[in-house]
Formats: structure tokens, C-alpha cells, sequence
């Protein structure tokens, strides 16, 4: 193993950093001095601690919406790095085997048809439908492998895609525009019971990616490569996809669906500490949550309005990543 | 300020021609005789739209609410495939959707179906301007609305009126909106600046408001309720909860459509310093449209809600079914009502 370098710790606490920092900022108007107050008083709450406005906006209101935001950017960055590597390819995105696309259905059908099941809870379900379709459609041409595996990913996002059409061109525009809004993706309505379901969830998903992190390294190297290590593919691969895919479809279901992150975070870690995944996942989960805190505090913070998270991303990700590649994606990758 | 009302019949010309006709029809006794009424009417894209009136086949794709009272059923060629689950079309044509087609609606115009009905005008919304465009070189007679004030609400109904020459109803019509608006007014006219109360309308989330243009701000404005929102130039936006309690509206109104109800936001406890989930005045509207001659009603309920003290008196139901009789000629309990 590499020496750390500053670059290793940086990366560790960038996520608290950037979640202290967004704490003091919001459209509610709270002195530096306040913030500290309030937080003083919580953790030690003998010196009192009265419910003022300023508390629930600490509290309740920032709070929640930055850990969530954290959470979210771990779950898609890290299951971008392990999807990344197990595929054998850099542009593969947490999303690619369908996920957003069968959530954007499930979103969909509950503002649609199903107002009485809610939005999160179909998301999940079938976000995860999406994911064992692709799975069970691409092992009908045997084995399953690196390429009929995007391929049928590609497909069933296809698929889904059209019924979320099919279901938005059904509904009234009233409806209509509530499907739109989830598909942007954002952290508006974060709250406490929001951050229990995403933690919960996406700590289920990400944990197991962390303690077998290891493993992507010898799977990254190809197939004939990762069994002559002695490492059962077919089983790893399943495990990796399967928590992967928990983590993402629950950070779907809270939050939308916030493209980039998971394509864009693990690039960039890649190209600071190289193609490791003993330190590339810890630092991609690091390096997500840190970029999604930033992103949400500037989606809320650039204007008056609350911008979509998603916009900031895709409008920051898209350029970011042409200068990637244009800078030596190619030399981090090896290949 | 676009779609300026131009509906004008071009005076001296008209007058000559009428008296030329009626000349011709004196002269040879013949019963009828046709009248070469055109209406010309600025739209919101900005182009001029010339037809002539009563026109007998039209297709509504949107403000078909307005012109659900006139008695016009016969000459309503299409309608918006939304119209056919609208609890006020349904309330006074239960079989609509068996006796007017649907062409698609303003999002998605099936052109071929459209072409079939041969309207002599399509009504339409300026939401999608290139269908407007698209239908227009098809031969089609195209006015395009979105009505973003209570001011050009009024011009649209007016413009209904003359396009199906029921220029009295519409009047009428107005009449009685403005017989509630003017009771609203009398009433809040009265409350001191300083006892005016904030309000905000949230939308289709929690953190969406309606801010100072459109027909809610107008509503706000009319029943003396101070949104906070204004300041913003949009019909809606996002904002933060943060910006919410900032403001810290007194009262708060939910869009009837939305998929959540007072009880969300009371029980929520970021809101717990949001002075109106603190007090519990957080009220759901009824579904009904904006674009409608029911705005009326929900005005009345808005300012009943804001400034219950200054309304004591005044009975909504009654109001409301008085309003229904009167417009559109079904008691109020035909359509959806009002929830609390």
C-alpha cells in the first residue's frame, strides 16, 4: 500500500468541512455566532437551549438536508466506483443498469395512479425491479458478463423510460408537473425521517463495498484475471451489484435523480491517488459527499429560489468531465 | 402588456354593410339574412385572429370552464380530453365525454382528430406555441390564452362571449364575480394596514410558492393579504423552508391538487415556528381551476379564512350555491366543495 499523502486526509475530511460550512449558510438569516449557540446548546444542553426559529432552521431544516445530502453523494459515488470497476470501464454511472429509469417509473405511477402508495417507497421498488430485470434478462445469454450486462441495462432503461412516458402523457398536467419536479432530483424536503431512511439504507449498501473493497481490485484486472486469483466472479459480482443497487435506488427514493455524481467524484479521485480501490472507494465516498454538500448549498444558496440539485450537477459535471478527459482520464485508468 | 383586448367590429365598415343587407333584405323581403360579424382578436403569441362570429364549431383545448355556462354545448365541436373529468363539465354534461370528442388536450393535439371535427376556431393556450403553429398551417383558425391576471381572465371570457355571441351571459357572468369581489372588497377595505396578515399559496411541493404574477398574487392582492412571495417575478418557484420561515406567513394556502394536505405541514415540525402551522391555519383549496368563473368563490374562501372576524356573517355554502345557481345553474353540492 501507497504512502498517505496530505491529498488522502484532505479528501477524508472534505465532507465534514464542507458540511460545517454549509451549516452557516441558507436564506434564513442566522449569525455565525447563533449558529455556534444553538449547536453549543444542543450538545450540551444544560446551559439551556430555547426553541427559537433559529434552532429549527439549525437543526431540523440544515442539518438533516446536509447529512442527506452526504449520504446521497456516498451512496452514488460509491457505487459509481464499484460499478466502474467491475465493468472494466470508467463511464459507467451508478444509474447505468436502470435504476433511475425504473424509479422515475415508480415515481411516476405513485403521483400518477397510486397517490395512496408513496413516492419513495415505489421509487424503491421499482428502481430494484429495474435492477433484477436487467440482471435476469442479460443471464439468458449464459453467463453473465461485462457487455450483454450494460447492454440490457441500456435496454430496460429504455423500456422504462417509455412507460414514464406513457404515464406522464396519461396524467393531468397537474400531476404532470410533480413527476417532472422528482425527476430533477433535490433535497428540498430533507428532513430527520428522510436521513433515518437514507442512512439506514445506504449504509446497508455502502458497508459491504467498503470491507470488500479489496476484491474490485482483482476483478478490475478482468475475469481470467480475478479467477486465477482465486476470486469467485459470478458470486462477487452479484454482492457488488446487488449493494450498489440498494444504495442508489434508496438515494433515489429520497432525493430524485442527481446525475454525475457518480461518474464525476470517482474520475477525479482516481486521478488524484490512482486506480486502488483499497483507498479509491473510502476516498470516492468521501469525495461524493463532499461534492453533493457543496452542490446542494449552492443550489440553495445561489438565488433566492431553491434550485434542483440535479441542475447544478449536470450543469458542473458535464464541462468538468470534458476537462477530465481532455487532462489524462486516459493515464488513470491505465488503459 | 400582451394580448390587448382588440375585439372590435370594424365600426363604419360594419355599419355600412349592415345597412346595405338590411337595405337588400327589405327590398326583397327575404327572412334570412346573414350577418357578417367578424371578430378580430390580438392573442397572447401576438398574432391577429380574425373570425367570423357566432362561430358554430369550436374546439376548446383550454378555459373550457368559461365557457361551461353559456348554453353553448351544441356548438362546442371539441374539447380537451382533461374537460372530460372535470367535476363542473361533468356536473353540467355527465355526458360529455360521449357527446363532445376529444382531440388531445393543449399539451398533445391529435391533429387528424382535430381536422375531422372541422372547427371554425381552436381555442388553445400558449404553453406549447409551436403546435399553435403547427395547426395554423393547417388551415386551422387558432387563438392562443394564457391568462395570467384576473384583468385578462376577464378578457378571455369577454372574448368567448363574442366568439359564440353570448356576449350578455359573459357579462352577467362577470356581474356576479364581481358582485363577490366587490363584497370581499367592502369587507377587508375596512382591516387597518397594521392587522393585514401574510399569506402564501404552496403548490405542488411544500417549498413551491406562487410568487407576484398570476392569478393567486391577484387573488392575494384583492382580499388584502400580504404574500411575501411577490417580490418574486414568477408565477411559482422554489424556495427554501428556510425562506418560508423567514417570512413566517400567518395563514397558508394549498393548491387543491397537491399531493399533500394541512395536516403534512402542521404536523411537521420544521414548521413548528411557521406562525400559520402554529396556529393551525393552513387550509387546501378545491381543485377547481383558476381559469374559471369559480375564482369568485374561492376568493370569498380565502378571504373568509384570512379574516374570518370581518365575515361573521356571511355563509360560504350559501354564497356558493347562490354563485352556482346563478352561473352556471346546478346547486353547489353538484360539484366537488370545498374541504374545511
Amino acid at each position: 500500500m501507497k504512502t498517505k499523502s496530505p491529498i488522502y486526509l484532505l479528501i477524508l475530511i472534505s465532507p465534514f468541512l464542507a458540511g460545517w460550512i454549509a451549516i452557516f449558510i441558507g436564506a434564513y438569516n442566522v449569525s455565525p455566532f447563533m449558529v455556534l449557540k444553538v449547536i453549543a446548546g444542543e450538545i450540551a444542553p444544560f446551559f439551556g437551549n430555547p426553541d427559537i426559529p433559529e434552532r429549527a432552521i439549525i437543526l431540523d431544516i440544515r442539518l438533516p438536508r446536509v447529512i442527506l445530502a452526504g449520504l446521497v453523494g456516498i451512496a452514488l459515488s460509491g457505487s459509481g466506483v464499484t460499478l466502474q470497476g467491475i465493468f472494466r470501464n470508467p463511464l459507467v454511472d451508478p444509474f447505468i443498469l436502470g435504476i433511475s429509469a425504473g424509479a422515475a417509473l415508480g415515481c411516476a405511477l405513485s403521483v400518477g395512479f397510486f397517490p395512496e402508495a408513496p413516492i419513495q417507497i415505489m421509487a424503491f421498488i421499482f428502481g430494484t425491479i429495474a435492477v433484477v430485470l436487467t440482471y435476469t434478462v442479460a443471464r439468458t445469454q449464459g453467463e453473465v458478463s461485462r457487455l450483454p450486462l450494460i447492454l440490457t441495462g441500456v435496454i430496460i432503461s429504455a423500456f422504462f423510460t417509455a412507460m414514464v412516458s406513457i404515464v406522464k402523457f396519461l396524467v393531468d398536467p397537474h400531476k404532470l408537473q410533480s413527476i417532472v419536479f422528482w425527476l430533477m432530483g433535490s433535497f428540498s424536503l430533507a428532513d430527520w425521517n428522510l436521513v433515518k431512511i437514507a442512512g439506514a439504507g445506504i449504509i446497508a449498501g455502502v458497508l459491504p463495498i467498503f470491507l470488500m473493497r479489496w476484491r474490485l481490485n482483482a476483478m478490475s484486472m478482468g475475469e481470467d484475471e480475478a479467477k486465477a486469483l482465486g476470486v469467485n466472479v459470478k458470486r462477487e459480482r452479484i454482492i457488488f451489484i446487488g449493494a450498489s443497487s440498494l444504495a442508489v435506488s434508496i438515494a433515489v427514493s429520497v432525493s430524485g435523480i442527481i446525475g454525475w455524481v457518480g461518474l464525476m467524484v470517482p474520475h477525479l479521485v482516481r486521478m488524484l491517488i490512482g486506480p486502488d480501490h483499497r483507498s479509491l472507494v473510502p476516498l470516492s465516498m468521501a469525495g461524493g459527499a463532499a461534492f453533493m454538500i457543496f452542490a446542494d448549498t449552492i443550489a440553495r444558496n445561489l438565488t433566492a429560489l431553491d434550485i434542483p440539485v440535479g441542475i447544478i450537477t449536470a450543469i458542473t459535471g458535464a464541462p468538468f468531465f470534458i476537462y477530465l478527459m481532455k487532462k489524462g482520464g486516459k493515464e488513470s485508468w491505465g488503459r | 402588456m400582451s394580448g390587448a383586448f382588440m375585439v372590435h367590429r370594424i365600426d363604419a365598415e360594419i355599419l355600412m354593410r349592415k345597412v346595405f343587407h338590411y337595405a337588400i333584405a327589405i327590398l326583397f323581403m327575404t327572412a334570412a339574412v346573414c350577418e357578417a360579424a367578424v371578430v378580430t382578436y390580438t392573442d397572447k403569441t401576438g398574432r391577429v385572429v380574425t373570425i367570423p362570429v357566432p362561430v358554430k364549431r369550436a374546439v376548446l383545448f383550454e378555459t373550457y370552464e368559461l365557457s361551461a355556462g353559456l348554453g353553448v354545448w351544441d356548438r362546442i365541436a371539441g374539447i380537451s380530453r382533461y374537460a372530460h373529468e372535470n367535476d363542473l363539465m361533468l356536473a353540467l354534461k355527465p355526458d360529455i365525454a360521449k357527446t363532445i370528442p376529444s382531440a388531445g388536450s393543449g399539451f398533445d393535439v391529435n391533429i387528424e382528430m382535430l381536422l375531422k371535427l372541422r372547427p371554425d376556431i381552436v381555442l388553445t393556450w400558449t404553453f406549447k406555441p409551436e403546435t399553435v403553429k403547427f395547426m395554423e398551417e393547417k388551415g386551422l383558425k387558432v387563438i392562443a390564452v394564457y391568462p395570467e391576471s384576473l384583468h385578462e381572465l376577464y378578457e378571455v371570457m369577454r372574448l368567448q362571449g363574442r366568439l359564440f355571441g353570448k356576449e350578455k351571459k359573459v357579462e352577467s357572468t362577470i356581474a356576479q364575480m364581481e358582485k363577490i369581489f366587490a363584497l370581499i372588497r367592502g369587507r377587508v377595505s375596512r382591516i387597518p394596514p397594521e392587522r393585514r396578515k401574510k399569506v402564501i399559496w404552496l403548490s405542488g411541493k411544500p417549498t413551491t410558492v406562487s410568487g407576484g404574477i398570476g392569478v393567486n398574487n391577484d387573488m392575494f392582492s384583492l382580499i388584502k393579504g400580504i404574500n411575501p412571495a411577490s417580490t418574486i417575478r414568477e408565477k411559482s418557484a422554489d424556495v427554501s423552508i428556510e425562506q418560508i420561515i423567514a417570512w413566517n406567513p400567518d395563514i397558508i394556502f394549498i393548491w387543491g391538487s397537491a399531493r399533500y394536505g394541512a395536516a403534512d405541514i402542521i404536523g411537521n415540525p420544521q414548521w413548528r415556528h411557521v406562525s400559520a402551522a402554529k396556529n393551525s391555519r393552513v387550509y387546501k383549496a378545491p381543485k377547481w381551476s383558476t381559469w374559471s368563473p369559480r375564482l369568485a368563490i374561492v376568493a370569498l374562501w380565502m378571504a373568509m379564512k384570512t379574516y374570518p372576524e370581518y365575515f361573521v356573517d356571511i355563509n360560504l355554502e350559501k354564497a356558493a350555491d347562490d354563485f352556482y345557481r346563478e352561473v352556471y345553474g346546478i346547486p353547489y353540492r353538484k360539484v366537488e366543495r370545498i374541504e374545511n
